[in-house]
């Protein structure tokens, strides 16, 4: 009891005696007013500090007296600013581009290192990086170029999924603004759903998960959209050859309120149309002379609006929609025996993702920042099929109508409060809790039958399915002494649906210890569990995917992994880390053999196979983030394989996207003049990215088939012939690699900035392997043939910004 | 919804281009294959080819030089002779229920390959009748249910359904026209929870399924018929005369082969973006299915 009352009595010593004091505000472009995530804020004469977070927040408490305050942040001029401490500070930071700052090169800067920071497997791209690399078609594309970093592996051709760390694409949570996205493709996977133009910040998370982070296995990618130039009306426009986009922002009242609206739209539609007319088929499949109208578009909308009551209280409103749209119709008529016929063939395939976020930021003291978000996320598709048949005589009509459709979509509403509390420079507390209230609809067919007075409707299919997600966490970013950081947290969910519940504690750990001044030792171990599974054919980003939640059967996906590394900056201009990993993934769901994807979402519990998956390997990288030449080189060696006790009979397989080596070369080059009041920058970019081929699984050999099961496939007599898979992803397809180049030169003068980018996309024409199977040469001999996606591809767009 | 796939596989081909690739499949020895499906009704009836090396474009050999011995609980051996087109048959000998069979086959050239299998016992059709006409994708189909009762015991359980058809031949010898009942098969559709596998669901015609749902109980099973095969919308060839059901109890061998074989079926339609199917086998060191199964049938006249 003594020890206890001594020990009270000198904390509160500590607490009277140590005179403390806080700064806090927040960090912003000084040219825009965007909030700067991320950026150091600290006292360079005793190197104590914090990082403001997604908001741009800060809040730094350290003893009163006199101090050097900095703020720095990568690609801008640091600020520095001597301060007497006496009391609390509330202190807003406008750093400078350093574009704006001619002649000057970043130099020793200090933002915060990667040897600094607690957290490991996370890697941060740069936008304006995105924006000079190369891109497919002239689409800049955020997932595009996450792809290219290592442990982050792209799945097919020209495709956004991501592979992290052996993980699928389902089990990435692809966060906008806060909102899960739950199918983050265009037109098929080939492009992102994420408007380059309307992103302020991009963050990937491959392992040691702080706890504030749940609900998916693998990965998070959390997209914080631009908040809108506070300060002047700007704007963006760019025409491509597929697309064009626009994008405008500004103050609504100068410092209080902006707004910034994005929206891009494809036309190939458009460009079809001159080709769209006569068709040799009719509404009915058969010859004959028909209309046919066809054509495919998406566009995509993102807008936000935010508003500032006073220093310590703001508002946002964020929404994005978008939609893919193919549709196809033939229509013919004509006249025979006297009557008139007209049939309309029509056949619409439609998807689009809606998220919405309602945002309020409030400083409730100097060091307790609150956040309360309510959340809107809806994922929809539909199938429409109609065939109208009308007949008119003189003396009779007739009518027919027959329509089917499905649809299929998850809709979620979200609430959810999170603080940071910052008590002192080597405690960031992290806390909240929130639920998301989850309606799946997986499935639901409609037909529609009428003939004359004959009226049929059948609406059948599984039946929505509600769930309550709940969450809760708390994490805390500790520095002890000037060395070791240390991130405990843990993470807990509880997932309600029909009778069924489970929960789950998911414990998180990282470390960070500073071996030498810019070399450190890390370490993280990491739970995640995941609620809902996605249905997929894994191959490709199909719009049928469907996401279902956990049922009693079908329990949720659990990952844990560990993972080691050393992180290192020299020269204040070069990151490199080299990192190892080891996880552990349970209850994965794969279709049982032969079962179709396609066949709708009844019982789909049944005709999925439960099984495990390990990966593991190591991940080396060099990045520069600034300078005239920036960009990074990655290199990734991993294992990765799946175990189902009924697939492969039992035997464990390569996942299909295990990749023995993977490389990426990612660099932009910037040249700048000026002459007189006209400048102009020439960007260049390059990529080039090389990787084992996929897994396949190929025949060793063929043998003849019971013949009496030959029912289904032919006449009597013809023998079926067995192509005998004796193991299952047993071979390599040929290595992918290919190198992509842009250069964009931009001209500015007065108001206006012109930029005209030209991307050439598999510059050395690789023919890189698609799909692989098996055919006849023309000496009839059985060959393995290579279908190949994309070749050499050029792409010009101009892009006007003001 | 396959539309989908062959849009994305259609647009695929518009802006891609193809070559051939070596991958380096390495040589396999041939191994015997034994396809034998065998039952009370008929005598020892097995097929033996050897599997060939998957660039090989020479015809599956069908080997008739084997020995093929099948072997009874008792140690009773039945010799089989060869019949030409890789066929061996027993004289007298038929398959008996509830009897374990072992295979043995043995070849100079290749590697003697073994199998054993139990031939399940009989099964009746209790009851055979027609049910409620349903709408089904906005097609009409007719529905016959089929009542049996299960045992206690985990079972396999085989449906088929075929059916005879007027069909025009010419005779050879008079020349003349003639118009006769031929039998195919038919295809159905099953809504029944103890059909698992979607895929089986849709037309085909058979099934295979499990007991799970309804171990040790009597059983009605719908098969529901499309409403052409009695309307004859596309012609009177198609309208059915008589109407086959029939019923096998099969031993899991069978089962595993049978549900295997139609997904590699069904995954060979979809190839593009479906993982490819191992087809089950139960020979030792070869490949194919030595399995046993009983048969009732059951007729439907229609008139």
């Amino acid at each position: 009891m003594k020890i206890l009352t001594s020990l009270f009595f000198t904390f509160i010593c500590f607490v009277a005696f140590s005179q403390k004091a806080t700064i806090s505000g927040y960090v912003e472009d000084a040219s825009t007013g965007e909030k700067l995530i991320g950026a150091s804020v600290y006292d360079s004469k005793l190197l104590k500090g914090t990082i403001t977070n997604v908001y741009g927040f800060f809040s730094l408490t350290l003893d009163t007296g006199e101090i050097e305050f900095t703020v720095s942040y990568v690609g801008y001029n640091p600020h520095k600013q001597n301060i007497k401490l006496n009391s609390d500070i509330f202190l807003n930071v406008s750093l400078i581009s350093n574009n704006e700052l001619e002649g000057v090169v970043i130099s020793a800067s200090k933002s915060e290192k990667i040897h600094e920071k607690t957290q490991m497997s996370t890697i941060q791209v740069p936008m304006k990086q995105i924006e000079n690399l190369p891109a497919f078609m002239g689409e800049r594309d955020v997932l595009k170029t996450i792809q290219l970093l290592p442990g982050i592996q792209s799945g097919s051709e020209g495709t956004s999924g991501l592979y992290v760390r052996g993980g699928g694409p389902d089990q990435n949570l692809i966060l906008l603004d806060g909102v899960p996205v739950y199918n983050a493709s265009h037109l098929f996977g080939f492009f992102s759903v994420f408007n380059s133009s309307a992103i302020n910040n991009v963050e990937i998370i491959k392992g040691g998960f702080p706890a504030r982070y749940g609900g998916r296995a693998s990965s998070v990618l959390d997209i914080r959209m631009k908040e809108g130039n506070t300060k002047k009306l700007a704007g963006e426009a760019s025409f491509g050859l597929i697309s064009s986009k626009l994008t405008l922002e500004g103050p609504i009242i100068k410092d209080k309120t902006s707004f910034i609206i994005s929206g891009r739209r494809t036309y190939v539609d458009l460009l079809m149309k001159p080709f769209m007319g006569n068709s040799s088929v009719k509404s009915d499949g058969e010859d004959g002379e028909g209309v046919w109208d066809a054509g495919y578009y998406f566009y995509d909308i993102n807008a936000k609006i935010n508003h500032k009551f006073s220093n310590n209280s703001r508002l946002f409103f964020s929404t994005y929609i978008g939609k893919d749209k193919a549709y196809t119709s033939i229509e013919d008529t004509y006249v025979e025996n006297n009557r008139n016929y007209k049939n309309l063939w029509d056949n619409n395939l439609e998807w689009g993702n809606i998220t919405t976020a309602l945002r309020y930021n409030q400083i409730i003291t100097k060091k307790l920042f609150a956040n309360i978000t309510a959340t809107y996320s809806k994922y929809k598709f539909t199938v429409e099929y109609d065939l109208d048949n009308n007949m008119t005589s003189p003396d009779s009509s007739f009518n027919s109508q027959i329509g089917f459709d499905y649809l299929s979509g998850i809709y979620d509403w979200g609430g959810k409060i999170d603080f940071d509390y910052l008590p002192r420079p080597n405690h960031y507390i992290r806390f909240g809790f929130g639920d998301t209230y989850h309606t799946f609809t997986p499935g639901v067919n409609a037909f529609v039958v009428e003939e004359g007075t004959t009226n049929i409707d059948t609406t059948f299919g599984a039946n929505n399915i509600y769930a309550h997600e709940l969450s809760a966490y708390i994490e805390d970013d500790i520095k002890i002494g000037r060395r070791l950081k240390i991130n405990p947290g843990i993470h807990y969910s509880m997932f309600m649906v029909s009778d069924t519940y489970y929960s789950s504690f998911q414990p998180r750990f990282s470390l960070n210890f500073l071996i030498r001044e810019n070399f450190s030792f890390k370490a993280s171990y990491a739970r995640m569990t995941q609620n809902l599974h996605l249905l997929t054919n894994g191959t490709i980003g199909l719009p049928t995917d469907l996401w279902v939640p956990v049922t009693d059967t079908v329990p949720p996906i659990e990952a844990d992994q560990f993972a080691i590394g050393f992180a290192y900056t020299f020269k204040n201009k070069f990151e490199i880390s080299i990192e190892g990993y080891y996880k552990d993934i349970n209850n994965l769901i794969e279709y049982k053999d032969g079962a179709s994807f396609l066949s709708g979402s009844e019982n789909w519990d049944n005709k999925i196979e439960i099984g495990t998956g390990k990966s593991y390997g190591g991940e080396l990288f060099l990045q520069k983030k600034a300078g005239n030449t920036s960009g990074w080189i990655g290199y990734t060696l991993s294992w990765s394989n799946r175990q189902f006790d009924n697939l492969n009979f039992g035997k464990t397989f390569p996942y299909k996207y295990d990749r023995r080596h993977d490389i990426s070369v990612a660099i932009v080059h910037e040249l700048k003049k000026k002459l007189g009041k006209k400048e102009w920058q020439l960007d260049l970019g390059l990529t080039w990215v090389y990787g084992t081929g996929n897994a396949i699984s190929l025949p060793i050999s063929t043998y003849r088939a019971y013949n009496a099961t030959s029912y289904n496939n032919g006449d009597k007599g013809v023998t079926n012939v067995i192509d005998n898979y004796v193991d299952r992803n047993n071979f390599r397809e040929p290595a992918y690699h290919r190198m992509d180049i842009s250069a964009t030169f931009t001209r500015s003068s007065g108001r206006f900035d012109r930029s005209w980018n030209i991307s050439i996309y598999n510059v050395y024409n690789r023919m890189n392997p698609y799909y692989l199977y098996f055919d006849y040469n023309e000496d009839n001999q059985r060959v393995l043939k290579q279908l190949s996606l994309f070749t050499i591809i050029p792409s010009i767009s101009y892009i006007l910004k003001f | 919804m396959k539309r989908i796939l062959y849009l994305i596989f259609l647009l695929s081909i518009l802006i891609s281009c193809e070559k051939e690739v070596h991958i380096p499949i390495e040589f396999t020895k041939s191994k015997l294959v034994v396809n034998a499906l065998f039952n009370t009704d008929s005598l020892w009836n097995i097929e033996i080819s050897a599997s060939k090396y998957i660039y090989d474009t020479t015809e599956i050999p069908l080997i008739n030089n084997a020995q093929v011995t099948v072997t009874n609980s008792k140690n009773n051996n039945i010799v089989l002779t060869n019949q030409g087109n890789g066929i061996y048959t027993s004289l007298t000998e038929k398959p008996e229920i509830g009897e374990l069979y072992t295979l043995e086959v043995s070849h100079n050239d290749y590697e003697n390959v073994s199998a054993s299998n139990q031939l399940p016992g009989g099964i009746a059709i209790q009851n055979i009748g027609w049910g409620q006409q349903e709408f089904l994708n906005g097609e009409l189909y007719r529905k016959i249910n089929l009542t049996f009762q299960d045992n206690p015991e985990k079972e396999y359980y085989l449906i088929r359904v075929s059916g005879t058809f007027w069909e025009k031949k010419k005779d050879s010898i008079t020349g003349k026209i003639d118009s006769i009942l031929v039998r195919h098969p038919m295809d159905f559709v099953s809504q029944n929870a103890s059909v698992t596998d979607l895929n089986s669901k849709m037309d085909y015609n058979s099934i295979s399924f499990t007991d799970d749902l309804f171990n040790g109980n009597n059983y009605t099973f719908d098969i529901l018929l499309s409403d052409y095969y009695f309307t004859g919308v596309y012609g009177k060839e198609d309208i059915v005369q008589t109407i086959y059901i029939s019923l096998s109890r099969i031993s899991k061998e069978y089962y595993w082969y049978e549900t295997s074989y139609q997904a590699y079926l069904n995954s060979n339609e979809g190839k593009f973006f479906s993982q490819p199917v191992q087809v089950y086998t139960n020979i030792e060191n070869g490949l194919g299915i030595f399995a046993g199964f009983s048969t009732t049938i059951d007729t439907i006249n229609i008139k």
